[in-house]
């Protein structure tokens, strides 16, 4: 069911106005003379011409300046550089697929897990509070503390990556979502009752809808301790990927390759939970309109 | 014609703790009448309408509409929830065609036509793909009110419907709604704490006395149709039922000091 968007105007017969967006062009050379836009890029780029005098005054083994960075990637990405002990180059993409593989699958995984089993601990409270105990105490024990216990059950390579994800990922997703089915506004169960509703069509209209901001900020949570769980899977275990790739070259003291592979690790990251975010804005604007009504 | 007829017999409500809520009401409501049902707080002209909704049960005596008890929420009736009751997320058209998009025998071209009718009823043409909150409060109930309209039900129930908007938007809204009604004459139970609604929108207004509730009184108002083509409240007759009703309330809801002076 598509809905196009109302333009928010303000103008036309009553609406309040929100918080909408200006109708205007969207991009715009005054905007880029906005302090929100010229300080951030001012600061990084005070940043980064810092780090590069540091670079050239320390040991460029400790401290790789920026341009030496650059081209270490430029190598990377062109060439490829003979990494994990082996004469074969290895390029930054199938470093960076490698890493991405592990990550989106598990974290797939964990999404499909996480909310069924949320649904589930929303829904039957006496469930949930036998549970309770275990999900909180998985939750808080540290991964790496686990990593041997891992290798045991799933050895050393994909699965044990896999699952170091899944473990991360899947908790935050359980506890946001059996929140917000347990959130769901008895009004709006009372409207659907009375248009009625069966239980089915009232877990459709009125209770996932309603969790879906929840599940939303939990999949954001989720998403971070799954780059932590890639990342310790590629760095404890068998060494591939960019975490794989940091640990050896950052052993050989090949520091700016080590810090490309960090950089791209950091892009990624950004890059996911920012879609996540894009999403919640998305699907989930309609709480936050909520919230600020509610002064 | 009595086409429909509602007894309230026997009524008790437990809860963990024990309130009485109704007790040994009754009414009667006929087709195509407009029932006010106004009380002192409490006295559970509320839980009243839900029962009459099928959302609560009751322990004792019986609700029939056209002969038939009622056990439960049916098609035959729809409800206008004081707190408007909208889906924020779904558009002002999606909740409006909530009631028929859960019928398995309706089409959804058939809801969809059948909510833009009433949407342009309650004068909210050209919000359809509006989010609720992006509308005011006076906009929102009409959305409530073109969604219970689009159930197309036999008795339109609205509790206290007004409560949550603003003085002014009310009056416009009651007004409206007395023409909406005029159309097609529903049959209506409005509960309300406003003296002034209650006298103005109805055929019939039930006073309820303090909880446990029993209906204390039924008025009955004869105010000419179509009420808006006159001043209403310059009628001589609104101000003594007006009086009457509040008289009735005030001796419940003004526990004064036992005094020498006091009847």
């Amino acid at each position: 069911m598509t809905s196009s968007r109302l333009a928010p105007s303000g103008k036309s017969k009553g609406p309040k106005s929100s918080g909408s967006k200006p109708i205007g062009r969207r991009f715009s050379f005054r905007r880029l003379l906005q302090p929100e836009f010229y300080l951030p890029v001012v600061v990084t780029g005070v940043f980064l011409g810092a780090w590069e005098w540091l670079g050239t005054i320390t040991d460029p083994i400790l401290f790789a300046p920026p341009s030496r960075i650059a081209e270490a990637a430029v190598v990377l990405i062109r060439d490829g550089v003979p990494a994990f002990g082996s004469k074969r180059l290895v390029t930054l993409q199938s470093l960076t697929w490698t890493t991405l593989n592990g990550l989106l699958v598990g974290f797939a995984i964990s999404i499909i897990t996480g909310l069924l089993i949320g649904v589930l601990l929303g829904r039957h409270k006496t469930l949930a509070r036998v549970a309770e105990p275990y999900v909180d105490a998985i939750y808080a024990t540290p991964r790496v503390v686990l990593t041997p216990l891992i290798v045991l059950w799933f050895g050393l390579g994909y699965n044990a990556r896999l699952f170091l994800v899944w473990l991360g990922a899947t908790i935050p997703i359980i506890i946001n979502t059996a929140i917000g089915i347990r959130n769901a506004r008895p009004d709006l169960e009372e409207v659907g009752h009375s248009v009625g509703m069966s239980e089915r069509q009232l877990l459709r209209h009125v209770i996932m809808p309603g969790a879906v901001p929840y599940v939303l900020a939990g999949l954001r949570v989720a998403a971070g301790r799954a780059m932590i769980g890639i990342v310790i899977g590629e760095m404890f275990l068998n060494l591939v990927g960019l975490g794989g790739f940091i640990r050896f070259e950052g052993a050989r003291l090949r520091t700016a390759n080590a810090f490309v592979a960090v950089m791209v690790l950091g892009i990624m990251g950004s890059v996911l939970i920012s879609s996540l975010g894009l999403l919640e804005s998305k699907f989930a604007s309609w709480k936050k309109e909520e919230r600020s009504r509610e002064t | 014609m009595v086409g429909l007829s509602k007894t309230f017999r026997w009524k008790k409500k437990g809860v963990d703790q024990e309130l009485l809520a109704i007790d040994s009401l009754d009414l009667s409501i006929s087709k195509g009448d407009f029932v006010t049902v106004i009380g002192p707080s409490g006295c559970g002209k509320t839980t009243l309408l839900r029962i009459v909704a099928g959302l609560i049960g009751y322990d004792s005596g019986e609700v029939r509409i056209n002969g038939e008890v009622v056990t439960g929420p049916g098609q035959d009736r729809a409800v206008v929830f004081q707190s408007f009751g909208l889906f924020p997320w779904k558009t002002v058209l999606a909740n409006t065609m909530l009631p028929l998009t859960v019928r398995s025998d309706v089409s959804s071209e058939e809801a969809e036509d059948s909510a833009r009718l009433n949407l342009k009823k309650v004068g909210l043409s050209g919000f359809e793909d509006a989010h609720p909150h992006q509308l005011s409060g006076g906009m929102q109930q009409r959305v409530g009110l073109a969604r219970a309209l689009t159930a197309d039900p036999d008795i339109l129930l609205m509790d206290e419907p007004f409560g949550s908007i603003d003085a002014q938007t009310r009056l416009v809204m009651q007004e409206e709604l007395l023409r909406i009604w005029s159309e097609t004459r529903k049959t209506v139970m409005f509960v309300t704490h406003d003296l002034d609604e209650a006298v103005m929108l109805a055929d019939r207004v039930a006073v309820l006395s303090p909880g446990p509730g029993k209906v204390q009184d039924e008025l009955i108002v004869d105010l000419p149709r179509p009420r808006w083509e006159y001043d209403l409240r310059a009628h001589p007759r609104f101000a003594e039922i007006r009086a009457t009703v509040w008289d009735l309330i005030r001796q419940d809801t003004v526990s004064l000091p036992p005094s020498a002076e006091d009847t």
